[in-house]
């Protein structure tokens, strides 16, 4: 049976690979162009992916430079993260000049609302580690997690009810970061619990083998979106109904009465 | 513990939003716009009608027909929103038109249709508030005339596109 630690390196592995093989994807069938962002990020994942595995197996670092990268990897993967949130967001209400100017506005009042939640959670439960250092890194973490549920939340609750179209390789983007995030926030929570009542590394190995194996599968999705072909817009959904002179005429009639 | 469960429940809502935004996607029917009487849901929010009510009535039934008239309401703004969401679905097939009267047409619909919806969400949450409180005065007379408006635009857009049923629909 595998140790903990050896499925959690093996997811490791894994994924790294599969992040660089989606950014070559992206950049090979030219998607850059429609997701410079995403593209970036992609990016930026597998090249961070293959250093902080470099870090964690070579023998002249210590646990200190691994924290380090680790740190910086996720700091310019969640800056990343919340511009792609955005950028999608922008971009659905960009074509709809009526709900454009509001839709912003919200999204700020809820990027901050949601700012203010994760300050007073910060606030009210500091984070569980062996030092002050991964102390202060997993608040981080969970404060960028909360944040990003929020705003995509927010994100899919608001193309829904007003029926915002969405592309379907956008779409498959949105919903790699929805599970990488959720879970992520998830895992958090029920880590800080159990890291409260046992050993520290049984349950550290743990929930970096849940998080890695959800970022694998993030990475399968956009994979999969990112190969699929884009389907093209239908100009209607099925055979249209004959033209309706009569009632056009009476509904012109209605509207033309005083 | 408490911060752990709400941490859980703001995580669990992310594949929910995901469920309602793809949902949501499905293509709707023709058959599923609702009729919409504007002049009925014109005199249930007028307030004239009400100060007459009011009147006319002793307290508690003015509070207990008013209730009545308010969830009538809802019930219209519900119909016009649901309409508007149908609608934007055509409209976003027409859009893709060639023909560039279309296209114009389909997207002043669009912008209608959102627009419905956008006074319809702020709309529902007051007319709510008035049932609980039947004494305050609502008047979310934006939805009637955007809920006209946007009747104006499917006419305009089904003399350029087939849009069959729907105008005898609205």
């Amino acid at each position: 049976m595998l140790s903990l630690s050896l499925a959690w390196h093996l997811v490791w592995f894994t994924r790294v690979t599969l992040s660089l093989v989606l950014f070559l994807v992206i950049i090979t069938r030219q998607l850059h162009r429609q997701f410079p962002l995403f593209a970036l990020y992609s990016g930026w994942i597998s090249v961070a992916g293959m250093a902080v595995l470099a870090v964690n197996y070579a023998r002249f670092t210590n646990g200190y430079d691994y924290f380090v990268a680790i740190a910086v990897s996720n700091g310019v993967e969640a800056v990343l993260g919340f511009a792609i949130i955005y950028q999608m967001f922008a971009e659905r209400v960009r074509r709809y000049p009526a709900i454009s100017g509001m839709g912003k506005s919200v999204f700020r009042a809820v990027t901050l609302f949601f700012v203010i939640l994760a300050v007073v959670f910060a606030w009210l439960s500091p984070g569980l580690g062996a030092s002050h250092l991964i102390s202060l890194y997993s608040v981080t973490q969970r404060t960028v997690r909360t944040l990003q549920c929020g705003q995509l939340v927010f994100l899919f609750l608001f193309c829904g009810y007003f029926r915002l179209s969405w592309r379907s390789r956008a779409f498959g983007i949105a919903l790699g970061l929805g599970i990488l995030s959720s879970t992520s926030l998830a895992v958090n929570a029920i880590h800080s619990q159990i890291a409260a009542a046992n050993t520290w590394s049984q349950s550290e190995y743990l929930a970096g083998l849940v998080n890695d194996s959800t970022y694998l599968i993030a990475v399968l999705v956009w994979l999969s979106y990112m190969l699929a072909p884009e389907p093209a817009p239908q100009p209607t959904d099925g055979p249209l109904p004959p033209h309706d002179l009569e009632t056009w005429n009476r509904e012109l009639e209605r509207l033309l009465e005083p | 513990m408490t911060l752990a469960i709400i941490l859980a429940i703001l995580a669990l809502s992310v594949p929910v939003g995901i469920r309602l935004a793809k949902g949501r996607a499905v293509a709707p029917r023709i058959e599923q716009i609702r009729s919409v009487d504007l002049r009925a849901f014109r005199n249930l929010m007028d307030p004239e009608e009400e100060q007459y009510l009011r009147r006319h009535l002793p307290p508690a039934d003015f509070r207990r027909i008013q209730r009545q008239r308010l969830r009538a309401a809802v019930e219209y703004i519900n119909c016009a929103a649901f309409n508007a969401a149908v609608l934007t679905h055509f409209a976003e097939a027409a859009r893709r038109s060639p023909d560039p009267v279309t296209a114009q047409a389909a997207a002043k619909l669009i912008d209608n249709a959102i627009r419905l919806r956008s006074y319809a969400f702020r709309a529902i949450p007051k007319l709510y508030l008035a049932m609980v409180f039947p004494g305050r005065g609502v008047s979310p007379a934006r939805v009637a005339e955007s809920y006209e408006l946007m009747t104006r635009q499917v006419v305009l857009l089904g003399l350029q596109y087939p849009t069959g049923e729907i105008p005898r629909a609205l």
